[in-house]
């Protein structure tokens, strides 16, 4: 008896006493800057983390890009390149520690390159560069090319190519933690939650903030509960339909900037569908990317009509005009290329019918824009039927043949030049590797335009290599833009607002340089 | 379920249900199992049409109920998603409650292996989390109606079978059945003519609580994003589509939700109904 | 001997608990194999995500083992299982013990406080519902209860968030590295729970109320509160905790969506999102703990029950 309502007293009492401490520890907030982002850390693997840690200001890389877009040295603190355009001479910085305490030396970062060089995946760029020899020379350390390549500072950015601590890998070479140089380091780090503190012997300046928090989440709903309930001091990556709900809590500011990354589709340029580029073009004009950029992404501005957008100014045309929604010239090109309408309205080409499955992620926004081009293509005559599923699925339908069109959402900016990426996704040695930007695609003239373009010597071949290179990109639509992706950062009346820098090619967070408001 | 209900005697058997169940179990679902049923009738707008100039819009004369993030009507949306959300859930409860009568009914009449089997295999699941069944199976199999439907029945049959399999029990103990056996008439017969009428009232509690479950299963499924393939409008995933905009333009929520709402407590309403009169 | 009976439901529950965990895990496992499609895509895209190539989709091939046999692969799991090594996550290469083990302890938190809440204001409401059948608490406390049954608990969530982590920021909207996390999913859990709950609460009230002591404490003129605690908790308790198995399953499931609204990484989100991207070391590890959890709280009802109500002894376990 005596024991039953002991129980039922105690878990009253429990109940009582655990929502007063959480109420109580909530409102004394103490000072550690929350940042969230939609992306969980999702496995040890460098070809994953090593994009989180470098955002997160643990691991750096020996060239890294400044939020204006700009290279800067890091671990480097200067390179330079032989006349010849072969030997690339990286003077490696004096004194860097580990946030194990020890010293990082050019032997050091000769290894990491050996390393990145064998990868030998796509997504870790250093792997795709001709180099012939990796010496130690000195303090710097020298990379030797087989053929010259104007891109090598530009791929020792990429994320892949952070340096750590060998005290970072077992045995068998995979990481079992990250062990970096940058001015946090790590004291707890799970999936979606790690926690940051400042590093003392960081070599650079110290951050103004001492301890930080990230915050994983998958859910856009969620983390703009978080922001507005002033949880999150940054909300890094809000999601663009939210922005409006979050603002309008008012305890909240966004800033926002227009990234290197599209929204659109790419079509396998193999299949009888999509192999002539008129098809291409024809379904490029039944899009309303107007439409879709107010309704689904709040945004007139973010609606695309090239692929590269504003954050590269080099390469964007700001003197071209939007793509307007033109149902009849859509249907016409397409009757012109020998699509008639079949019984039941759905174009029709020698027994083919003009109909596909398209995979669709769950976010909320990439479904809704994948309902809203549903909807748009059938009105020329086109069928696409949805599916649930991921962009494993997509590359699984690539790798089997049976893909038609499916949806990306290609970072151009993954390093400052997009020549970068464009060279895995369209360059001969790595097509069908890299199926973002289309499937199958294959044009000789954008191929000797790349090459051209990474071993210029001057500016004119340069500038001559580029106008090429978007001539054609904009012309075939192997990969059809339809908007561009906004960037917005959430900044609570915590934090300085001026203090937070934005970063277009979503290198860093730049944590380091942010301050709490007066 | 076996315990023996002191409430016999308090409502009696053949009583009409009362004004309150009449007019807030049994209308509200008729109209909703007519709408699903009379839908495509009713409709004057495609439900998928889109117009992204009308997005979000608030009601009006044009929009009943307001527009979608898409521009497509939600009264268009939430008629259609009648069909869908009740029919998939009242699917799930006769394709279950079929299996259930045939499997429970089985189990009581053979005691021996058929037994065993049923009734362990109804423990298992019965413990099992129907909803966790749900989501994988809608999960790895991208999603659609057959999923959730396979995925329904998978958890629900055993309920029926077990209850089904309790009845029967206590009518196969009962003297005039036992006399009917002697007298030689068969399984079809003794179901028929003395398992059915007493189970009845158990199955139509058992069933309308379940259908009222069942909306909301379906719609949890499609607020993880796991559920039908878009753009069939369905009223959990119509929620889960535009919950961001809930604190901006509550409409898009509130009328599946209500829709969600007053389906699941009309068939509470008329489950709790039947399972106090029993 | 109680003692020695009670000890031999252990033993009983203890076995079963084995079998129900391997069989679950085992189910995992088949899962995981009988989804459509390559394992190895699924690895590769809850791994890298938009950064997934076709290379690192044979990294994931080579780097996890699925080069190998089925059935080599499931003999190597349930052997090294057996010495206690779960292995490590195909997906994030961590210790699937130590992940699931976290998992385990974010939903366990959850589900006490959650549950206890339940249990109290059911018992509270099914008192002052079902001591007065019919009265106006009992008809007001039924329509309340099938209105809350009606509304899904994702909406339940999202409204407590609305009002305690956004309009008033009592409390933390999601994820788990704040004081009183938990709070919020409990509270959204045990609102999902309650109608039920509180409906089983109140039915066994209703019923107790009939019997013989109640009645016997009235004519006696015993206060409410003495005929409650004295008499009347106790029958009301056994039906109560019985509803556990049920209620179990209830919480698991509920959980899902719970998580997925607060960003938590829980028993049944690690389940699904293993199964999902066919992370099969994880995927057989949570369904491992998820089945030992369902057979033990079910154990433990089992005997309070006993104890609660010694008459069950020689009786069949009910249905």
């Amino acid at each position: 008896m005596i024991t039953r309502r002991a129980v039922l007293a105690a878990s009253l009492v429990l109940g009582v006493a655990t929502a007063a401490s959480g109420s109580f520890a909530w409102a004394k907030g103490d000072r550690v800057l929350e940042i969230v982002s939609p992306r969980e850390i999702t496995s040890l693997d460098l070809g994953d983390t090593s994009y989180h840690f470098r955002r997160l200001r643990v691991a750096e890389t020996l060239v890294t890009i400044d939020p204006e877009g700009k290279l800067a040295p890091e671990l480097a603190e200067s390179w330079s390149v032989s006349d010849d355009g072969l030997s690339w001479t990286f003077v490696i910085r004096d004194g860097v520690k580990f946030h194990d305490g020890s010293l990082l030396t050019p032997e050091i970062v000769r290894v990491a390159i050996e390393a990145m060089r064998k990868a030998n995946t796509n997504s870790e760029l250093v792997s795709k560069l001709p180099i012939a020899d990796v010496r130690v020379d000195g303090q710097a350390v020298v990379v030797t090319l087989e053929r010259p390549f104007n891109l090598v500072p530009d791929f020792f950015t990429d994320g892949p190519a952070v340096i750590l601590a060998p005290s970072s890998f077992a045995q068998d070479g995979t990481v079992k933690q990250i062990i970096g140089t940058g001015p946090y380091r790590i004291k707890i780090g799970g999936k979606t939650s790690v926690d940051l503190e400042a590093f003392p012997d960081y070599w650079g300046e110290q951050p103004h903030i001492a301890r930080v928090h990230f915050t994983g989440a998958t859910s856009p709903d969620t983390i703009a509960n978080m922001a507005e309930a002033g949880q999150a001091d940054l909300v890094l990556g809000l999601s663009q339909v939210l922005r409006d709900r979050v603002e309008g809590s008012g305890r909240v500011r966004v800033k926002q900037v227009q990234t290197a990354r599209i929204n659109g589709v790419f079509v396998n340029a193999a299949d009888a569908r999509f192999d002539d580029p008129v098809e291409r073009r024809a379904l490029s004009l039944a899009l309303d990317r107007q439409g879709i950029a107010v309704a689904l992404f709040g945004n007139p501005k973010a609606a695309a009509n090239q692929l590269l957008s504003v954050a590269f100014p080099g390469w964007h045309d700001a003197s071209l005009p939007p793509i307007r929604r033109n149902v009849e010239e859509a249907r016409r090109l397409l009757a012109e290329a020998g699509w008639k309408p079949g019984s039941d309205g759905i174009l029709a080409k020698d027994g083919t019918r003009f109909a596909f499955t398209m995979i669709v992620g769950k976010q909320p926004e990439v479904a809704s824009l994948a309902e809203a081009i549903q909807a748009q293509l059938a009105e020329i005559g086109i069928e696409v039927k949805l599916q649930n599923g991921n962009q494993g699925q997509v590359l699984e339908s690539v790798s089997k043949g049976t893909l038609v069109l499916g949806m990306t959402r290609r970072n151009y900016g993954a390093v400052p030049d997009p020549v970068a990426t464009l060279i895995l996704d369209f360059a001969e040695a790595s097509a069908g590797s890299s199926p973002w930007s289309g499937v199958n695609y294959h044009n000789p003239k954008l191929e000797s335009a790349l090459n051209a373009y990474i071993a210029a010597r001057t500016k004119e071949e340069t500038a001559a290599a580029r106008d090429q290179i978007l001539a054609v990109v904009n012309s075939d639509l192997p990969v059809i833009p339809v908007v561009w992706y906004d960037y917005n950062v959430s900044i609570s009346d915590r934090v300085n607002f001026d203090s937070v820098p934005i970063d277009a090619l979503e290198v860093s967070f730049w944590i380091d340089r942010v301050r709490w408001a007066e | 379920m076996t315990a023996p209900s002191l409430d016999e005697g308090a409502v009696t058997r053949r009583s009409r249900p009362p004004l309150a169940i009449v007019l807030f179990g049994f209308l509200p679902l008729a109209a909703m199992l007519l709408l699903a049923l009379l839908g495509p009738l009713l409709l004057t707008v495609d439900p998928n049409r889109q117009a992204l100039s009308a997005a979000s819009a608030p009601p009006s004369a044009a929009y009943r109920l307001g527009a979608d993030n898409l521009g497509r009507s939600i009264a268009a949306r939430v008629i259609a998603g009648a069909r869908v959300s009740l029919g998939i859930a009242v699917a799930g409860v006769i394709a279950s409650l079929v299996t259930g009568l045939a499997l429970g009914f089985l189990a009581a009449f053979h005691a021996g292996w058929i037994r065993q089997v049923v009734m362990r295999l109804s423990d298992v699941i019965i413990a099992c989390p129907g909803l966790l069944f749900v989501i994988l199976i809608s999960g790895l199999l991208g999603g659609g109606i057959g999923p959730i439907l396979f995925g329904l029945w998978m958890s629900q049959w055993p309920g029926f079978a077990r209850l089904t399999a309790a009845t029967t029990a206590r009518e196969l103990a009962t003297d005039h059945v036992e006399a009917a056996r002697l007298l030689g008439f068969g399984r079809g017969y003794i179901f028929r003519a003395h398992v059915l009428p007493a189970i009845t009232p158990y199955l139509t509690s058992l069933g309308a609580l379940t259908v009222g479950a069942n909306v909301l299963t379906i719609s949890s499924v499609g607020f993880l994003g796991l559920g039908l393939r878009p753009p069939d409008a369905e009223w959990g995933a119509m929620i889960a589509g535009t919950m961001t905009f809930f604190r901006t333009s509550p409409h898009m929520v509130l009328a599946p939700a209500a829709a969600i709402l007053i389906c699941t407590l009309s068939a509470t309403l008329i489950g709790e109904y039947y399972s106090a009169r029993r | 001997m109680p003692a020695r009976r009670i000890a031999g439901t252990v033993a009983g529950h203890v076995l079963a608990a084995i079998g129900v965990a391997i069989a679950v895990a085992t189910l995992a496992f088949i899962a995981v194999q009988a989804a459509p499609g390559d394992v190895a895509f699924r690895i590769a895209e809850a791994r890298y995500g938009e950064r997934i190539s076709l290379q690192t989709v044979d990294r994931a091939r080579q780097a996890t083992g699925l080069d190998q046999p089925i059935i080599v692969q499931y003999g190597r799991w349930v052997g090294s299982a057996m010495t206690g090594q779960l292995g490590r996550s195909m997906v994030s290469g961590r210790q699937v013990a130590t992940e699931v083990w976290r998992s385990f302890q974010t939903t366990l938190s959850i589900a006490v406080v959650g549950v206890s809440l339940a249990l109290v204001a059911s018992l509270a409401i099914g008192f002052a519902a079902g001591m007065r059948r019919d009265g106006l608490v009992d008809r007001i406390f039924l329509v309340v209860s099938a209105v809350l049954s009606s509304v899904p608990s994702f909406l339940l969530g999202i409204i407590l968030i609305t009002i305690f982590a956004i309009g008033l920021r009592w409390l933390p909207a999601a994820g788990n590295n704040r004081p009183g996390y938990f709070i919020l999913p409990a509270c959204t859990l045990a609102l999902a729970l309650l109608p039920d709950l509180s409906r089983v609460a109140r039915n066994a009230v209703v019923r107790t109320m009939q019997d013989f002591y109640p009645t016997y404490g009235r004519i006696k003129g015993q206060s409410w509160l003495r005929i409650v605690f004295a008499h009347a908790l106790r029958p009301t308790l056994v039906p109560v905790i019985a509803y556990f198995g049920p209620l179990v399953a209830h919480t698991i499931g509920g959980l899902v969506v719970i998580d997925v609204l607060f960003n938590l990484d829980g028993l049944g989100t690690r389940l699904i999102d293993s199964v999902l991207a066919a992370d099969i070391p994880m995927a057989m590890g949570a369904g491992l703990l998820i089945g030992i959890s369902v057979v033990v709280v079910n154990g433990i009802a089992d005997i309070a029950v006993q104890v609660l109500d010694p008459r069950l002894f020689n009786a069949q376990p009910r249905p």
